[in-house]
């Protein structure tokens, strides 16, 4: 067997966003094929009171990324003499990630803010070498294709919900990743951004097998 | 894509409710990425109570339709009684394991109500081995996103209605989100009153 | 002595000091071995379809047109990313605004077309107040094409349509990873390109009206998208002429099929439909 500079660690993470609150979730869960590395793995990163990322894939990929990213938004925030707004963060992380098109972070992130410029929240979901989308929900790693076919019967075409309604809905698509897709389980951690307010964080036992 | 199960595109769900049974199908036929048909049926009715959802390769589904239901009739004209669903996954998984090294590419699922009314879910793999202890299956190329709408979805003792109701949600949600299947959609629901099949109005891209 | 001055005062920076490679002309880390061979051994990249733990890349199946007619160039497009047969995404916006009348559209790698036309954006816009003049749509597509040409079999995926207006009029170029660039007027890329071409034969003329040709470039990816797998979603359109470029409404491809926009599923029961549990 050849060297091989990637893992595959797993996880899932889901954002949902409404006119005035933004949702993102991710398991705790570090995985490499059928054995369980760690359960308590956070998968969301926090680099302002309004920009948290979610990164499934390859967990070093990750922590080099969110150190890159750290080192990158200090860098804006010195120079421009302002607080890094999500619209600027999200083509920041695109920028980041396709800077290593040729060797690319085995990471599959999505990116929940808070816009204070207009009191907007949004996602963005990228692939691994930082094609971005902003969408009104989004999911990525490995129970992706689980979850999202549930949160459009649930939210695809429709009136935005309430906070409350949108974690129900979160949670119940989450429990199909869960049930089904192995290196997804644990803990599910729940952070709930609002315009000028602390972000709610919440966790929410998953399945330990 | 490459893979031979996905070379035409499927999307076939199987669930069990309270005294009934349902199956929904996509309705495409393709050729990778190309679609060139959008009626072509993946259910097969083989007894009053029995019916059996193939996917994956369409040559292997038509073939494996037709020997299925030579046999089913054969068995019945012999034993004079129809034959139960269970006996038919078992003689599904037979027929299949026969060509152990040179498989039908097929992934069915068995539905039916047995002679006292209970229903009956089964799946297996193109060699035959049966799994019947879940009450809902997927399979073909939307298997991955229909497992995820049917774990969210499905509840103990669903009614007749709700089960059919379930089914339509689930094949809608899980077709979205697959390239290869879609184009229209069947929903087959079983019950002590007879079959329903209803036509499901979905996306045509 | 520690200059300080930089906390003061307008600040004068150099693009080749601004964050990101984007106006340095992009430098990338390599891997120590042929960048294509090395994705292609870990199996990471998804564009023949062969084995792929999980796709880097988004964006495999795609429709995208452009024609010139007598009134300017219109670009129509669908909208939808795959993932092998999953589908990424029902709504990516796959025309780039590359100036105020000059469009570039995707189809390949999203992230490839993405990042390189954005970058080109960034380098109209300088040679725009370089040379004090409207960039033309011959020299914004030659632009991407040198740069493309530099990153010639390094495994970028890249069919892209440039089209706009100029001075000259109306143009429409056709701009790929392997460097190639060729005018014409009627052109389309993708996965569902045949199609379209099929319905676009057919309906092209040069003296098509603006709403003629709307009708008859969304009429085209709809046919394709309903062929092919890989295309789908909504149809975007733009038409550009001497007032710059026109964003027209998207239309669901169910719309166009059906007639009616497409109810949200009802059937079966919501999440919430009962109260919390």
């Amino acid at each position: 067997m050849s060297f091989s500079p990637y893992t595959d660690n797993g996880g899932t993470c889901v954002a949902i966003a409404g006119p005035d609150y933004v949702l993102i979730a991710g398991d705790t869960r570090m995985s490499d094929g059928y054995n369980i590395l760690h359960r308590d793995i956070p998968k969301l990163s926090q680099f302002n009171e309004n920009i948290v990322m979610g990164t499934a894939g390859m967990h070093a990929d990750m922590i080099g990324l969110r150190k890159e990213l750290g080192i990158r938004q200090q860098e804006y925030e010195y120079q421009a003499r302002t607080k890094m707004g999500v619209a600027a963060f999200a083509q920041l992380l695109a920028t980041t990630l396709y800077n290593r098109r040729f060797f690319p972070f085995y990471t599959f992130n999505i990116l929940a803010g808070v816009d204070t410029k207009d009191n907007t929240c949004a996602i963005y979901t990228y692939d691994a070498v930082g094609c971005v989308l902003k969408a009104p929900y989004a999911a990525s790693g490995a129970g992706e294709s689980l979850v999202l076919p549930v949160l459009d019967a649930e939210l695809k075409a429709r009136d935005p919900v309430t906070a409350e309604e949108a974690k129900r809905v979160l949670t119940a698509a989450f429990r199909a990743a869960d049930e089904r897709e192995i290196s997804t389980g644990d803990t599910l951690m729940i952070w709930t951004m609002r315009p000028g307010q602390e972000i709610v964080k919440e966790t929410m036992p998953l399945r330990r097998d | 894509m490459g893979d031979i199960f996905s070379m035409n595109g499927s999307a076939i769900v199987g669930m069990a409710g309270k005294d009934s049974v349902a199956i929904a199908t996509d309705l495409r036929y393709g050729n990778s990425y190309q679609t060139i048909g959008t009626n072509m049926r993946k259910v097969f009715r083989l007894s009053d109570n029995l019916m059996v959802a193939l996917g994956g390769l369409a040559t292997d589904i038509q073939t494996l339709s037709a020997k299925l239901r030579f046999r089913v009739n054969l068995y019945e004209l012999e034993e004079k009684r129809p034959m139960s669903p269970k006996v038919a996954t078992r003689m599904l998984s037979q027929l299949l394991y026969k060509h152990r090294f040179g498989p039908f590419f097929v992934s069915p699922i068995v539905a039916g109500l047995s002679k006292e009314g209970e229903p009956w879910v089964a799946s297996m793999d193109s060699i035959g081995a049966v799994s019947d202890v879940d009450a809902y299956y997927s399979e073909g190329t939307a298997a991955e996103t229909l497992m995820g709408a049917c774990e969210t979805y499905w509840k103990e003792d669903m009614t007749p209605e709700q089960l059919g109701g379930t089914v339509e949600r689930v094949i809608q949600a899980g077709m979205g989100r697959d390239a290869f299947s879609g184009w229209g959609a069947e929903v087959w629901l079983l019950t002590s009153e007879g079959l329903e099949v209803r036509e499901v109005k979905t996306r045509q891209d | 002595m520690i200059d300080l001055s930089i906390l003061s005062g307008p600040r004068n920076v150099k693009p080749s000091q601004l964050p990101g490679s984007i106006s340095r002309g992009a430098v990338f880390p390599l891997p120590g071995c042929k960048p294509v061979e090395f994705l292609e051994k870990q199996a990471y990249t998804s564009f023949d379809g062969k084995k792929a733990a999980a796709p880097l890349q988004h964006l495999h199946g795609t429709t995208t047109l452009g024609f010139v007619y007598q009134g300017g160039v219109l670009i129509a497009v669908d909208s939808r990313s795959t993932r092998g047969a999953f589908v990424g995404s029902q709504e990516v916006k796959k025309i780039i605004n590359i100036s105020p009348s000059i469009v570039g559209t995707m189809a390949g790698g999203a992230a490839d077309c993405q990042f390189w036309e954005s970058n080109l954006a960034v380098q109209c816009r300088l040679m725009q107040l370089r040379e004090r003049e409207e960039v033309s749509v011959a020299a914004a597509s030659k632009l991407l094409a040198n740069t493309l040409y530099k990153y010639r079999s390094m495994g970028l995926s890249v069919g892209t349509m440039i089209a706009g207006w100029d001075k000259l009029g109306p143009a429409l170029f056709y701009v790929d990873n392997e460097g190639r660039r060729l005018k014409g007027n009627v052109f389309s890329v993708g996965s569902g390109s045949t199609y379209a071409y099929g319905i676009l034969d057919r309906g092209y003329r040069y003296d098509l009206t603006k709403e003629e040709a709307i009708e008859l470039g969304r009429r085209a990816i709809y046919h394709a998208t309903h062929r092919d797998a890989g295309s789908g979603g909504i149809v975007n359109c733009v038409t550009i002429d001497e007032a710059g470029a026109e964003w027209h409404d998207p239309v669901d491809c169910y719309d166009l099929h059906y007639g009616s926009p497409e109810a949200p599923v009802d059937a079966g029961q919501s999440v919430l439909a009962n109260p919390a549990e």
